[in-house]
């Protein structure tokens, strides 16, 4: 196990290089030189991250720093770790999204999943078969200025004034999280149906098990595919909180990572592709470590 | 005999303790204050309402907190509350747009101003005990850092164009409290104060000797002042002005507080600013803006034309009376343009041969329909315009505009004008090419994406010149990219609202050949004769610029001014669109004694010190 993970935070890490060099090309494809796009840089910015320098020299530099943790600098003159990450505690709102709109999510998808297979075609089942179809083909910016409407209309207050607040966080996951929930919701309930009416279940049920227990196991096999599915949620996710950032204008990562784009903003732009790939990575590697938690059936072998 | 002196200690205690609560006393004002005259409180006085926070939403950031290096609205707005000027436009004297009448000055920072019976000098008397917002005593040290080490410091480049021609001035303290500006030969009974003199010192804030002095010395001056010296350290801006930098957290807010040093009061002598605090919120977006203005968060708005129906609807809901609440000029200000700006340095050869031959930015004039744009941009709510914006007095656009043309909507005259250039539609698709290289002629048209106007001016331009062949690729990006781009020279024609008008020497930085926003030719720094890179009527806008400066007889200098609005707009380096009026819109129920007019673009508030809250 401990070889396994090791192994694979080895390959991650190969994977960063990647990801970090084709972030650093893009940034380096954009017309003219760095230098000339950027006037606000001093004589010892130029030296320290070597923009006078050919490609690789840049990169390399650029790599080195990142082992300090130093990400370069934006547009503004200000670091790019500030821009990004600190500067009005942007990681902080950002987690705190995250995890809420994760534990909303995740607990309510299955739930309503495991439901609606258990009753399946009742008429439970079929409002929530609405509700997620409805769900589906809703995009979820016209979700959020929807609801800012009704919030600006009904009680006064519009949710957009460039600050973290607290009071509309139910909102955040909302916009955010409604997606998941269906698409957990419609994964669970096809998964439980497949596995009820496996053999092994038909066989629990011949010999006289009580249904809570026969759920227990059939939830748990159903719940395999959705620990599968967490590794590529997470980015799924940041797309929903970069529109969210968008329209509420909420001071979070996601947004200063679009605002970088509008800005053409470089070192932004190559730290926060960096940035994202980490996560990315770190994501499929949580969901492989958790199935293997999850189904002593599966070892992993290097 | 020891009751008598204890009677009379607390008798002086008490008296002590009086003045201290009555504030009127205030160590932290200078002996001579100046008060704010009592006819510029609309709403009355606002002293038993000091206090509160007034909101006002942003479009952008500022790009940085040095007053020579502002060069766009966003920074214009934090650093008007932040600093006062040397000499202020006399309120008197504004119209009711807000723009100055007459360019008639009175103290500001100073306490007084003489210019000496043979006009060889001015003396300028500073307010004694008079401190920056740090506390620390601004004396003439200060003054003189400003003028002679900064401003008329050529190595420094920043916005300093107004100062062009001035540079040989002697700026002298005399003692802690005086400073004195002489010509540079005295003894030639020709070269006298300009009045124009004044005019840069009434838009001449004062900078810190004691914060700036060694970024001077080292050279880094363009480098002070900048934004994360504004986050990090927000106390190291120092400033006169009515607010005070508390934080600054980049992309979301910045916080002013209350200058306790500010040296302005109200007529019952209470020291202004009402407000303790003003915050300035960056919304990036108009209907983000729009929302927070309506439902009460922030308590000014600019107003977008096609907004105002709405917004009117929403404030009747509320009660509030909308035609009190917002302002809708009569008539566009006779400063500041909406202009397409033809890079004439662009690095294609063949679009910067076109960008260079008058007779291509003439036709580009002519198929310009302003009317269109007016109607469906502007929803009526703009003036054409065809030279550049000045103060009302030294305007004489209107009636240009008459003589001038091509700036009529003419299509036929524009297509004649492009086949004299020899621009034909060889292969028949719609678009014309080069005679030599068949190559189309095309050019990327950059413009704000954060505003909905300057896009639908941009894409009519667009379509305009598509029907006589030139094809405009609209290119919306961030404002800020705009401005790294047009200051590094990478743009073909960008989409910008050029302000800094009212006195003329302030169009300088646009126009003069030297000036820090010359960004349509910023190449042709160069003094002298005409060369390929200065033509002739170049050369001759810079010489009026230069006489101008030093012109003392006031119909001499209107004269000059004519005269340049007219050889600009016969030239037409650039395509003048339109100017838009500024609609604005405040929240009279809950802040006193703001009027529209005094806002300028974006957050520029003119009166704030005055301002305070209702509720």
């Amino acid at each position: 196990m401990v070889g396994y993970i090791l192994r694979r935070i080895f390959y991650m890490i190969l994977m960063l290089l990647l990801i970090s060099f084709i972030a650093f090309a893009i940034i380096q494809a954009m017309p003219g030189s760095i230098l000339d796009y950027i006037h606000i840089y001093s004589e010892e910015d130029v030296k320290t991250y070597g923009l006078n320098q050919p490609f690789l020299v840049q990169y390399g530099k650029w790599l080195s720093r990142l082992l300090h943790l130093d990400f370069g600098i934006a547009g503004n003159g200000m670091p790019v770790s500030a821009v990004l990450f600190t500067e009005g505690a942007k990681w902080f709102y950002s987690l705190i999204i995250i995890c809420a709109t994760m534990l909303f999510a995740w607990p309510l998808g299955i739930a309503i999943g495991i439901c609606s297979a258990l009753w399946q075609n009742s008429l439970w089942d079929r409002i929530a078969l609405f509700i997620s179809v409805f769900g589906i083909a809703l995009p979820n910016f016209l979700l959020a200025l929807f609801l800012s409407w009704i919030l600006y209309r009904g009680l006064g207050i519009p949710p957009v004034g460039n600050k973290f607040q607290l009071e509309f966080l139910w909102l955040y996951i909302l916009v955010i999280g409604s997606a998941s929930i269906i698409s957990i919701m419609r994964h669970m309930r096809s998964n439980l149906i497949d596995v009820l009416t496996t053999d092994y279940i038909r066989t629990a049920r011949a010999k006289g098990l009580r249904e809570h227990v026969i759920l227990k196991h059939g939830v748990r096999n159903a719940i395999n595919p959705l620990i599968s599915m967490l590794g590529f949620y997470i980015p799924t996710l940041f797309e929903g909180m970069i529109v969210a950032a968008a329209i509420f204008n909420i001071p979070i990562i996601e947004r200063a990572y679009l605002e970088a784009f509008k800005n053409q903003d470089p070192y932004v732009i190559a730290t926060g592709l960096l940035f994202f790939g980490i996560i990315l990575l770190a994501g499929n590697l949580l969901a492989d470590l958790l199935l293997l938690m999850n189904d002593p059936r599966i070892r992993y072998e290097g | 005999m020891r009751y008598r002196i204890l009677l009379l200690l607390i008798l002086i205690l008490v008296v002590l303790l009086l003045a201290g609560i009555s504030g009127k006393t205030d160590s932290s004002l200078p002996i001579n204050p100046k008060v704010v005259p009592e006819y510029r409180f609309l709403d009355g006085l606002g002293y038993n309402y000091r206090g509160g926070q007034l909101v006002i939403d942003l479009l952008d950031d500022p790009k940085t907190f040095n007053p020579l290096f502002a060069f766009e609205s966003s920074s214009d707005a934090v650093l008007s509350q932040l600093h006062g000027t040397i000499l202020e436009v006399a309120p008197r004297h504004l119209s009711r747009l807000g723009e100055p009448e007459e360019l008639i000055y009175e103290p500001g920072v100073i306490a007084a101003f003489e210019i000496s019976s043979d006009l060889h000098h001015l003396a300028l008397f500073l307010r004694q005990g008079l401190k920056f917002s740090d506390g620390h005593p601004l004396t003439s040290e200060d003054i003189v850092f400003t003028l002679r080490d900064v401003v008329l410091n050529p190595e420094i480049k920043g916005l300093r164009g107004f100062w062009e021609g001035l540079e040989d001035l002697q700026v002298e303290a005399r003692g802690e409290w005086l400073v004195v500006i002489s010509m540079p030969d005295p003894d030639n009974p020709e070269t006298v104060i300009p009045p124009q003199l004044l005019a840069n010192l009434a838009n001449q804030v004062v900078l810190p000797k004691h914060k700036l002095e060694q970024a001077v010395i080292d050279g880094t001056f363009s480098k002070a002042w900048g934004i994360n010296e504004a986050r990090l350290r927000p106390e190291e801006i120092v400033g006169t002005g009515p607010f005070r930098l508390k934080s600054y957290t980049v992309g979301q807010n910045i916080v002013l507080e209350r200058n306790p040093y500010y040296w302005k009061v109200d007529p019952e002598g209470w020291q202004l600013p009402y407000l303790d605090e003003l915050l300035l919120r960056i919304v990036p977006d108009d209907n983000q803006r729009l929302l927070r203005f309506a439902s009460g968060l922030s308590q000014i708005i600019r107003v977008v034309p096609e907004d105002e129906v709405f917004l009117r609807g929403e404030l009747e809901r509320q009660g509030i009376d909308a035609s009190k609440a917002i302002y809708v000029p009569i008539k566009a200000n006779t400063t500041g343009d909406s202009a397409f700006i033809p890079n004439h340095d662009t690095a294609d050869p063949d679009l910067r041969r076109l960008f260079r031959d008058e007779r291509f930015r003439r036709a580009l004039s002519y198929a310009l329909n302003r009317e269109r744009i007016i109607k469906n941009c502007w929803l009526g709510h703009a003036e054409p315009r065809c030279s550049p914006g000045l103060a009302e007095s030294f305007w004489i656009g209107n009636d240009l505009m008459k003589e001038i043309d091509w700036c009529r909507f003419d299509l036929d005259e524009a297509e004649r004008l492009l086949d004299e250039i020899g621009l034909k539609d060889i292969d028949g698709d719609g678009v014309r090419e080069l005679p030599e290289s068949g190559k189309e002629v095309a050019f990327e048209l950059l413009v704000s994406s954060g505003e909905r106007i300057p896009i639908c001016e941009a894409n009519h331009f667009a379509e305009d010149l598509a029907m006589v062949g030139i094809k405009a690729n609209v290119t919306p990006i961030h404002f800020t990219v705009i401005v790294q781009r047009v200051l590094t020279n990478r743009f073909e024609m960008v989409r910008l609202g050029l302000s800094g008008g009212g006195d003329p020497n302030f169009i300088r930085d646009i126009y003069g050949s030297c000036g820090a926003l010359h960004i349509y030719k910023p190449s042709d720094c160069k003094e002298g004769e005409p060369s390929e890179e200065r033509t002739a009527w170049q050369v001759e806008v810079d010489k009026i610029f230069d006489e101008q400066a030093m012109e003392i007889k006031p119909g001499k200098r209107q004269e000059l001014i004519a005269e340049l609005q007219r050889i600009l707009a016969e030239n037409v380096p650039i395509i003048w669109s339109v100017k838009g009026k500024d609609i604005c819109a405040y929240r009279y129920d809950k802040i006193a004694n703001f009027r529209c007019p005094f806002l300028e673009l974006d957050a520029t508030i003119k009166n704030s010190e005055i301002i305070f809250r209702r509720d």
